[in-house]
């Protein structure tokens, strides 16, 4: 019975929260682009950002002459097969 | 032309999006098709996929960790998971789907947050996965946040995919995960929408979004009442084949694989 009960309250309080939602209305995800754009250009312009872009450049050489020879391999272990 | 696996990051910028379910049923769905996948937890900090493969913490000898610290090749730490995540009457030949699981030892999980890893060793880990298990696909389950090693598993990817919900602070915490991404090189994430309520508009909430990031939403998904009951016990596609959760992760495998034969 009691069970019941929570059940009942609980679809009570998830229905009228349905409700009253309107879901035409987005504004809830507004954004102020501006306070971002500039938060982002704060951490890109950091020391540690800086050290990451240039390791993501120098990773993504490496993994160009990784795939530059892997090709080759992996089509012959296809034939193997 | 037989072109190298693809590697694709399935990341968002807060904790309870759904991203390790969106990654491990996405696996499945690729597997199903007769792909060889791999799906690797990099959520060192908290890990969980494992969970949905139903590979309990005993049974993991070898894990990410062991991998990160030269404890051994990253090949020796995947699962072969398909008899577990593939019923047999969906299995195609040619299926293969594996798991490389971070380690939910306690010692461990304290090393990685006092110490780090080498975000480098992923690239390498990475492309040897592809070619030592002949991945058609590797999939990886990102930490959330902007951490260091988290954008840098998006640079390594050919494709990343971004979960939000609708709530405000995953819409501004996108927006600066985006901009990063784009300044370290990654080109055209994908964006997902998941756990969107009952009722709610879900062709004006696409449009919001793609006006707002200049991105495209390739899939909506519902709040998802069903895999919260599920409570991590199995993966939801197999269960659930018809249902709009899953027929939105299976157009994701879909457009991942056509992309790769492009």
């Amino acid at each position: 019975m009691l069970q019941l009960l929570i059940e009942s309250m609980c679809g009570e309080v998830r229905s009228a929260t349905i409700d009253s939602f309107d879901p035409k209305e987005f504004e809830f995800l507004e954004m102020d682009e501006q306070q971002l754009s500039a938060e982002v250009t704060r951490i890109a312009e950091s020391d540690a950002f800086q050290r990451l872009q240039s390791e993501a450049n120098r990773q993504m050489v490496h993994r160009r002459s990784i795939d530059a020879e892997e090709p080759c391999k992996q089509d012959q272990d296809r034939k193997d097969e | 032309v037989i072109r190298l696996g693809m590697i694709v990051s399935v990341h968002s910028y807060r904790g309870g999006t759904g991203k390790s379910n969106v990654t491990a049923n996405l696996a499945v769905c690729l597997a199903k098709s007769g792909k060889r996948v791999a799906v690797v937890d990099c959520d060192i900090q908290s890990p969980g996929v494992h969970i949905l493969f139903q590979l309990n913490d005993d049974s993991i000898q070898r894990s990410l960790n062991d991998f990160l610290y030269g404890r051994c090749a990253i090949e020796d730490a995947a699962y072969d998971v398909t008899d577990t995540a593939l019923a047999e009457d969906r299995k195609i030949a040619g299926s293969k789907l594996f798991l490389i699981p971070s380690s939910s030892k306690t010692g461990d999980l304290g090393r990685i947050l006092k110490d780090g890893y080498e975000v480098t060793l992923l690239n390498d880990g990475f492309r040897r996965l592809l070619s030592q298990l002949k991945l058609d696909f590797l999939l990886i389950d990102t930490h959330p946040g902007v951490n260091e090693e988290t954008l840098m598993s998006l640079v390594l990817s050919d494709q990343v995919i971004l979960i939000l919900r609708p709530d405000s602070q995953d819409f501004q915490g996108i927006y600066v995960t985006l901009e990063l991404a784009k300044r370290l090189g990654v080109v055209d994430p994908w964006l997902v929408v998941n756990k969107i309520p009952p009722g709610m508009d879900r062709a004006g909430l696409k449009q919001k979004i793609e006006m707002a990031y200049h991105q495209h939403v390739v899939a909506m998904m519902p709040l998802n009442f069903e895999i919260v009951r599920l409570a991590s016990n199995g993966i939801f596609v197999q269960r659930f084949a018809d249902h709009p959760f899953t027929l939105e992760v299976q157009h994701i495998a879909d457009m991942l694989s056509s992309n790769k034969q492009e």
